[in-house]
């Protein structure tokens, strides 16, 4: 990928789950990522802290975080209540367009127990913007479905997606809570019998959340700097589980970018929780 | 019935892992192949697919097809990531239902070219 091509869109896209083994090789997936016009990277196992140094580190890439726009205007703060996400995305748009890449952070946490899961949260929740779990364990999943600090969760279409039921989805429909599901084992897929595999397994879920109107949201799941696809291609790959184009428009790009907006917000210690009012102490 | 037939063409580029062009012919049989595995063999000889033009510098190539097939060619092209053991993206650039409009575009992303600027027709 040495030649300089610039994507013909202006269209940004944003891959929620980048798994790098080394960070050393995180320019390869820089690279990649400006030229398919992905302009947000959340990285797995990158805390907060780790996250600003190798902003620092790669600062010849124009590498920003979250804090970098949102704390340009006060207001931006208030988008949660407000929900005038247009502003907002405008705001990152103009970084966007001057070739800057953001930077998150996030963790999946692959556990069968419950309280093990509870110990990570409560120590790890501050360390990242989004926080998601994978297991396959019915009653942990339930349990997660309506705890307010996991954000996803994750399904793998290699595994089988029986674990996903009717009550579970019920329970993530009642908590706003959405599912992530993870496209990349379809371009991995070695065998025509393994993809025939992972349709079967992916259009019984999407059925499923199709009867419970569940909301989700579609990642690649990238291991190596050519497994990103571009927004458009995210959704036309979600078309063979069952997927059709015109609705995954918000599952391949609002639901993550609010999520992160929503949490590094949240995180901030000047954030003000729904329902509490602000009263200024001379009045 | 009469059933109208549009076609609709592709602008694509290829992305890979290696310096060296990947050739015409490997392409053709990676999106065949794909296509005939998702969408079976009926549906590819429906889909009226082929190359029109391919610049292997650039590795930078026009399909024609059907309106119908669009979609499911998109979608063939999208989970290519693997052409003779090269990781590679392929990634559709612009479509059209015009071939002048599509050329132009084609040529329009290749420095220097000569199909920058479309012939006019002989008056």
């Amino acid at each position: 990928m040495s030649e300089i091509f610039h994507f013909p869109s202006t269209i940004f896209g944003l891959e929620n789950f980048v798994i790098i083994e080394n960070l050393r090789d995180l320019p390869a997936f820089i690279d990649v990522a400006k030229v398919l016009n992905i302009s947000t990277l959340v990285l797995e196992g990158v805390t907060i802290n780790e996250r600003s140094k190798l902003i620092e580190k790669y600062s010849p890439f124009n590498l920003i975080q979250l804090s970098d726009v949102i704390e340009e205007d006060p207001t931006y703060k208030h988008v949660i209540l407000t929900k005038d996400w247009g502003r907002v995305k405008r705001a990152f748009s103009n970084h966007f367009n001057n070739g800057k890449l953001l930077l998150a952070s996030r963790l999946t946490l692959s556990e069968s127990k419950i309280e093990r899961v509870k110990r990570l949260l409560a120590r790890n929740r501050n360390k990242y913007e989004i926080i998601s779990i994978r297991s396959d364990n019915e009653k942990l999943l339930k349990w997660a479905a309506h705890d307010r600090r996991i954000d996803y969760i994750t399904v793998d279409l290699n595994i089988s997606t029986k674990i996903i039921d009717k009550g579970l989805c019920s329970l993530m429909k009642q908590y706003n809570k959405q599912f992530e599901i993870v496209l990349s084992p379809l371009i991995k897929a070695t065998s025509d019998r393994e993809l025939s595999e992972l349709i079967r397994n992916g259009r019984k879920l999407i059925e499923l959340l199709k009867i419970h109107r569940n909301e989700f949201i579609l990642t690649m799941g990238v291991k190596n700097p050519y497994e990103f696809r571009t927004r458009a291609q995210l959704r036309y790959i979600a078309r063979i589980i069952g997927l059709n184009y015109n609705s995954t428009k918000n599952a391949s790009y609002h639901f993550q970018f609010s999520n992160l907006v929503k949490n590094h917000i949240k995180l901030s210690s000047s954030y003000i929780f729904e329902g509490v009012v602000e009263e200024n102490g001379n009045s | 019935m009469v059933t109208v037939k549009r076609e609709r063409f592709i602008v694509f580029k290829i992305f890979s892992n290696q310096a060296e062009s990947i050739p015409l012919s490997h392409i053709r049989y990676s999106l065949w192949n794909k296509f005939q595995t998702l969408y079976g063999l009926e549906n590819t000889a429906k889909s009226g697919m082929y190359f029109v033009e391919y610049n292997e510098n650039f590795n930078l190539g026009l399909i024609r097809c059907d309106h119908k097939a669009l979609e499911n060619i998109l979608t063939s092209m999208s989970l290519i990531s693997k052409i003779s053991n090269v990781h590679v993206i392929v990634v559709p650039l612009f479509i059209s239902g015009l071939l002048n409009k599509a050329k132009k575009h084609y040529g329009s992303l290749i420095p220097n070219s000569k199909d920058r600027a479309i012939p006019q027709p002989l008056q």
